[in-house]
């Protein structure tokens, strides 16, 4: 029956990332079922998020719609790392436009361009229009982009 | 488990290190909508986000201990209360002034938080394991906007050495052991302040001669965390102005 339940789950989409749903980022840890009761654990990817309470909300929602009667969303102190996404999230994310996360021991490097591949990229700025995102721009094809940070 | 006789040092020294956060999230904040650049402004806004985000989760330790409640502790309590260190207190300044204290603060947090990872107490090494991998990047930021501003223009050098004029001396008191933290060290909660300045001085004062700035000599060095300016006061009369004006809402 717990298989309702992250089915559901998949349905919670990232707020700022709306391609990616919760599962596939790998912020949900477990998910318990104890009668009508289900008890989800998760991780928040960035520690300030400002979408971290709507993601909660959605959760509670979504259980709701499959059938939990309570609801307990508890925060994992484990630290969420890009390690943690599904490479099909990867590549969603590179669909979208956006650089996906290095993996780590690569993190101090530049993406390729998401739009034309090239390793001709320059940093424009560290920071994004989220803090998960960095912001590029492609060399080659001139595409000002945004990379999933390495974490 | 924590032993019982450290509880309170390790409360006083999480409000430290939440108080820093929070009040250089302020200062950072005064920035939105007025930086230098439409990147910066970006950029700002994520690091004093993040600056929020730390000290959320270092009030959350400290909740687990006390059951002090976070928002009481940031919007209620009046300004001698307050732990964090005079150099993120002080007006934000000039973008030289603001980035030059911007590089000061992560360098020692980025220390900080490398050693605290080690912490035998799990609960405070998982957090300082997931502040470390963000404030990697508002070291890297900081630093290189150090070294633009030292190796920039004239009168770009002349505005980041005049920041650091006034700034170096208060970074030194981030290393100021707080008076119950020694119990704390032996226990190998959290990693000893006093250990951690050699290295610091030896780390910045490398980047800022790279950069072309020359670290002052001497200066006041505040003797302990109790002691503000009097810009604490406007700071967070400002800061707690809607929370104290509607004591009872349910988030502000």
């Amino acid at each position: 029956m717990v298989e309702r339940y992250w089915e559901a789950l998949r349905g919670v989409k990232d707020p700022e990332i709306p391609v990616l749903d919760i599962v596939e980022m790998g912020m949900v840890l477990s998910v318990e079922e104890e009668g009508e009761r289900v008890r989800v654990t998760f991780r928040p990817t960035f520690s300030g998020c400002p979408a971290l309470r709507l993601i909660r909300e959605e959760i509670q929602k979504a259980l709701e719609a499959a059938g939990a009667k309570a609801v307990e969303v508890v925060e994992a102190r484990t630290p969420w790392t890009t390690e943690a996404m599904a490479a099909e999230a990867k590549e969603k994310l590179r669909a979208y436009g956006i650089a996906p996360p290095l993996p780590l021991p690569m993190a101090s490097g530049d993406p390729p361009c998401p739009r034309c591949g090239s390793q001709e990229v320059a940093l424009k700025n560290a920071f994004g229009a989220t803090l998960c995102k960095s912001l590029y721009q492609c060399q080659a094809c001139g595409e000002v982009f945004e990379a999933f940070k390495a974490v | 488990m924590l032993e019982a006789y450290l509880k309170d040092a390790l409360v006083a020294r999480l409000t430290a290190l939440a108080d820093d956060e929070v009040i250089l999230a302020q200062r950072l904040s005064e920035w939105v909508g007025h930086a230098p650049i439409l990147e910066e402004d970006i950029a700002i806004a994520n690091l004093a986000q993040d600056e929020l985000g730390h000290a959320k989760i270092w009030l959350e330790l400290r909740q687990e201990l006390d059951g002090a409640d976070p928002d009481r502790l940031v919007y209620f309590r009046d300004p001698l209360e307050f732990q964090n260190a005079v150099l993120v207190e002080l007006p934000k300044g000039d973008w030289a002034f603001t980035m030059v204290r911007q590089y000061l603060f992560d360098a020692y947090e980025n220390l900080w938080l490398k050693e605290a990872t080690q912490s035998a107490y799990p609960p405070l090494a998982e957090a300082a394991a997931r502040i470390l991998k963000e404030e990697r990047f508002h070291l890297r930021h900081s630093a290189l906007w150090v070294e633009r501003l030292g190796q920039g223009t004239e009168e770009s050098h002349r505005r980041a050495q005049a920041a650091l004029e006034t700034l170096f001396p208060y970074a030194r008191q981030l290393f100021q052991p707080l008076p119950e933290e020694e119990a704390l060290v032996e226990a190998g909660v959290v990693p000893a302040p006093k250990a951690l300045e050699g290295p610091y001085l030896e780390e910045v004062t490398a980047h800022l001669e790279r950069s072309g700035l020359t670290p002052p000599k001497g200066g006041y060095v505040p003797k302990s965390r109790q002691e503000h300016t009097e810009y604490l006061w406007s700071l967070l009369a400002e800061m707690q102005s809607v929370a104290r004006w509607d004591p009872e809402a349910k988030a502000w």
